[in-house]
């Protein structure tokens, strides 16, 4: 199966685990806001995102194509953070003042968390593709084995 | 083509990652949400009805006494961190001192000062002024005053007050120095004063 083909099934997933990462960068951001918090416990995070990065890895049938997910959901999910972090200002009619300010300490409270989530995705990911693959093999093998009976 | 049918054979597991995704996405909602409310606070919590007066007493002493409410709307109880409010006359022909002290109050965190949710709380202040010196510090001003063509009382002097209010969201804490860029968003400042009125 070639990269392109498998296109669809990777903006799909991506879709799928971005709001994980867009709710953790969020709650690093605004602890005392949000509901659950993981009042930045970075072990946490770190855990979440490698499960975060496992469907990509499961579902994909390529790990390059996994990867790339995994770069992609964590776009999508920080862009939805930056989403949230802005739903006063776009829905509330309340204006922001120092819009550049006010963005960039976002991203400079959350950038290190990037790399967990990138990080941890990749894990997860090359992780789920392994427990995919014995999963097929452990099918294939009871699949002889009840064909063998007969 | 795309082949889907492996997403029915996995049918659990594809259960299972939409849950998680929606968790987490329902979970940004809500708190986005709160966000929202949260800052809203500072937009519709307001000092209204200001009032005050003056009145000369039997003795030669003044009355003073000065009103305002806090309107909180919103749906979180405020707790006060400061109340104050100071009275005093601005005497602009005076050299180096050109305010005329007359009171303060404060109302410190100790006080535990709280504004119900969808609620309101009176400040008021009632005050009697018998120093010597600050009345007569006041009638050196109303003096001079009429020799530049104002007809000033004790009564009418356009008296000065300012009054302050700062409160914090009580529901949402954490750590106020470690994480001092969240103090802004939890804290609300209202301040009054009877020359250019409300200002938030």
């Amino acid at each position: 199966m070639r990269l392109r083909e498998e296109g669809p099934r990777m903006v799909a997933l991506a879709l799928l685990s971005a709001p994980p990462i867009a709710f953790m960068a969020f709650d690093f951001f605004f602890p005392n806001l949000s509901t659950p918090s993981l009042n930045k416990n970075l072990m946490l995070v770190f855990l979440i995102s490698i499960l975060t990065g496992m469907p990509s890895g499961y579902f994909s049938r390529r790990l390059d194509a996994a990867m790339i997910t995994v770069l992609l959901y964590v776009s999508f999910g920080y862009i939805l953070g930056l989403t949230f972090y802005s739903v006063p200002f776009l829905f509330y009619n309340i204006h922001v003042l120092l819009p550049g300010i006010y963005y960039m300490i976002f991203v400079r409270y959350t950038i290190i968390l990037l790399f967990m989530f990138v990080l941890g995705g990749f894990i997860g990911a090359v992780f789920s593709g392994m427990l995919r693959d014995s999963v097929k093999e452990e099918e294939t093998k009871l699949t002889f084995r009840v064909l063998a009976k007969r | 083509m795309v082949q889907w049918d492996g997403l029915r054979k996995h049918w659990f597991t594809v259960t299972l990652c939409v849950a998680f995704s929606l968790f987490f996405l329902v979970s940004g909602i809500m708190s986005s949400m709160t966000y929202s409310s949260v800052v809203s606070v500072q937009r519709e919590d307001k000092l209204e009805n200001p009032s005050y007066s003056v009145n000369l007493l039997s003795n030669g002493s003044l009355r003073i006494t000065f009103n305002i409410t806090l309107a909180n709307p919103s749906r979180y109880v405020l707790h006060l961190s400061t109340a104050t409010w100071s009275v005093m006359v601005q005497n602009s022909s005076a050299g180096s001192n050109r305010l005329i002290p007359i009171d303060t109050a404060y109302a410190g965190p100790t006080a535990y000062i709280t504004v119900p949710a969808k609620d309101e709380r009176v400040f008021s202040y009632d005050i009697v002024v018998f120093d010597p010196e600050t009345l007569t510090d006041l009638k050196g001003f109303v003096n001079y005053s009429a020799q530049t063509g104002h007809s000033y009382t004790l009564e009418t002097i356009p008296y000065y007050h300012q009054f302050e209010a700062s409160a914090w969201i009580g529901e949402f804490g954490h750590n106020y120095l470690r994480e001092s860029y969240l103090n802004d968003i939890v804290t609300i400042v209202l301040r009054y004063n009877s020359v250019s009125g409300v200002s938030p």
